[in-house]
């Protein structure tokens, strides 16, 4: 429970025991149920805790950067064994005796952490040791391991998380030139037992304090770690063939996968930041729909059909397959048509894009209408809904649309200036009006 | 509960030595090298790049420390480990040749192996193309960039040389010279000279 829905029920309870609602007993109960989840989501301290100490430790790293060559090879490998030494006894005064003090012992994860990488770095500066930057963080990889677990620290998870990302992505073939690194050495296979260890851990943070700060943070993490895999994933399927519109149709399912499982799952409270899955899914789905309701680019990807397009991706069916039923599920438990429905429809929209690709004004109609389509049905249930979000949603949609085209005709500045006036007074003057109603329908 | 608590004691122990079992063994075998480790010398050409972790460094090329004839009759193919074995000439300090098995005895080292260069050159000669499994100075963060402009605009025939220790296979840059002057106190030799 969050701490403003805790706050509620606090205020709520008296008046329903003096309306018999509830027992004086239950009332407490009710209290005490919740009052673990609020005392986790007193999280501003925390955060504040989490940035001092990732400053803190991002200075040292750096300040040893700076290769103090005034200092000998004892000083320095004492710094090392020092730094490290330090961190983790400040982890284990945490865990003994403060335990409790949740801000305290996410910093001393993360300085615990940072200060591993400090000593790999400087015992790397110090004997000029040769290897990536790749090796290096592979190292620090492996060293970490384990650290969010025995304090437990989601700090420690969040920079565990990212730092396998990088160390992924760093170790693709394909990548290779990007990292300028040689093989990590790390396999897959190992890589991907090691994305146990945070997925595990995050999956014990969401079973047993899911509205904390702390695991909505983690929640982030793993949404831009999974997007940043998933995005380079599809691009080294699809790039051997230069398979622009298989492509597309990957990055449709993903944003559609995304959407649904933030709809459905993967969610913290009501609020657009914590739902991470939820809004980069439909700012994803959206941003890949009308990247395509543009004539010019039609015409552009007709450069990549000298070959006929391949469906015929692994990739493909399990991100179809996986969107189906998601697709399913999501309906069933909404038992009406989504007001959202564009962004599920995203990846049936690309799909039938695509198959129109030899008649390119038809294919430009079709994503054109239905994104039409789907916005106004944004607007009518904002409408119907009360709900002014939904409704400027779809009409921003619609005025993306009408843009997009006008920026592509060849229309002056005075005619492109006149068209934002027009759509600014369109809007002000369609929420002023929908203020108005929807107050009297309140 | 307390057993679980028991046990993430363990494991925060086990951690806590793991971290600190390579830290401290890294410093006793690269310590070790350069105490006991045999001293060659190669020429490099430095350049200057950056390490957001570690810092700034030169990058050394090493000259003729690329490619080394085959010692050996062993198989190299799919092998990614080779051993360069070093010796002193009068000429200078360089790799004799190469080896894929390890060698009992004498100065070595382990390199990488070029696999798809080594594939293409197979046909044509017996050479085994590496490269050495170190190519960082790290300098203070000043220093760096000063000496590879230095090192850039200087006559072609000053030698520029990294001193190697090497033991048991495993190598560690002892320093980096100028005409027999370490670098760093080759630079400020330079800097005190311009300034007069």
């Amino acid at each position: 429970m969050s701490k403003e829905t805790y706050q509620w029920l606090e205020r709520e309870l008296p008046s329903w025991v003096k309306e018999g609602l509830v027992s004086e007993g239950s009332a407490q109960a009710l209290l005490q149920r919740y009052a673990g989840d609020k005392a986790s989501s007193r999280s501003s301290g925390t955060a504040f805790s989490l940035l001092g100490f990732v400053l803190v430790g991002l200075g040292i790293i750096s300040i040893f950067a700076y290769n103090w060559d005034e200092l000998g090879h004892l000083e320095r490998t004492l710094l090392a064994v020092l730094l490290l030494v330090g961190a983790q006894a400040f982890a284990f005064w945490v865990r003994r005796y403060r335990a409790s003090d949740a801000a305290l012992r996410e910093g001393s994860g993360v300085f615990w952490f940072l200060m591993t990488g400090a000593s790999l770095a400087i015992i790397g500066q110090t004997y000029h040791l040769g290897g990536s930057m790749l090796d290096f963080l592979s190292v620090w990889l492996v060293l970490s391991l384990g650290i969010a677990w025995v304090l437990p620290s989601s700090g420690a998870a969040f920079f565990q998380m990212i730092l396998w990302t990088f160390v992924w992505l760093g170790s693709r073939d394909e990548m290779r030139e990007v990292f300028s690194s040689e093989h990590s050495f790390l396999s897959p296979w190992m890589l991907a037992l090691l994305a146990l260890s945070w997925l595990g851990f995050y999956a014990l943070r969401y079973r047993k304090e899911r509205n904390a700060y702390a695991t909505l943070l983690l929640g982030w993490a793993l949404a831009v770690c999974v997007l940043a895999v998933g995005s380079v994933e599809m691009l080294l399927a699809t790039y051997p063939e230069q398979n622009v519109r298989m492509l597309s149709m990957l990055f449709a399912f993903f944003f559609a996968i995304y959407y649904l499982l933030g709809k459905m799952y993967f969610f913290w409270g009501e609020k657009s930041w914590q739902r991470p899955f939820e809004r980069m899914g439909k700012l994803g789905a959206l941003v890949l729909v009308l990247a395509h309701v543009s004539f010019n680019a039609g015409t552009w990807l007709l450069r990549f059909d000298l070959e006929p397009t391949r469906y015929n991706s692994l990739l493909g069916l399990l991100l179809m397959l996986l969107f189906g039923v998601l697709l399913i599920l999501f309906i069933r438990k909404e038992q009406k048509l989504p007001s959202e429905i564009l962004v599920c429809a995203v990846p049936i929209i690309m799909l039938g894009y695509n198959l129109l690709h030899t008649m390119p004004y038809s294919a430009m109609l079709f994503v054109n209408a239905s994104v039409i389509l789907g916005a106004g049905w944004m607007i009518y249930c904002g409408i119907k809904e009360v709900t002014l979000g939904l409704v400027n949603q779809g009409m921003i949609v619609i005025a993306l649309v009408i843009w997009i085209h006008f920026f592509n005709a060849n229309f002056d500045l005075v005619a492109k200036g006149m068209a934002f006036i027009v759509t600014g007074i369109l809007f002000l003057s369609l929420n002023a009006f929908l203020k108005r109603r929807f107050r009297g329908v309140a | 509960m307390k057993r679980m608590q028991r046990l993430l004691g363990i494991l925060f122990g086990f951690i806590c030595a793991v971290q600190l079992g390579v830290i401290g063994w890294s410093i006793w075998s690269y310590e070790r090298i350069l105490k006991e480790g045999e001293v060659y010398f190669f020429n490099v050409l430095p350049l200057d790049p950056y390490d957001a972790f570690r810092g700034r460094y030169v990058t050394l090329r090493f000259e003729n420390a690329n490619k080394a004839p085959a010692g050996d009759t062993t198989p190299q193919e799919h092998r990614s480990k080779a051993y360069a074995i070093l010796e002193h000439t009068q000429e200078g300090d360089r790799i004799k040749e190469m080896r894929f098995s390890k060698p009992v005895s004498g100065n070595f080292l382990e390199v990488n192996v070029h696999s798809t260069m080594a594939a293409q050159k197979t046909d044509v000669s017996n050479t085994v193309y590496f490269s050495l499994p170190f190519d960082r100075f790290y300098l203070r963060e000043d220093r760096a960039p000063k000496a590879e402009r230095i090192l850039r605009m200087r006559d072609v025939n000053v030698s520029v040389k990294a001193s190697l220790r090497v033991l048991n296979g495993k190598a560690v840059i002892e320093n980096l010279w100028i005409e027999g002057v370490p670098l760093v106190e080759w630079m400020r030799r330079h800097e005190e000279a311009r300034s007069r």
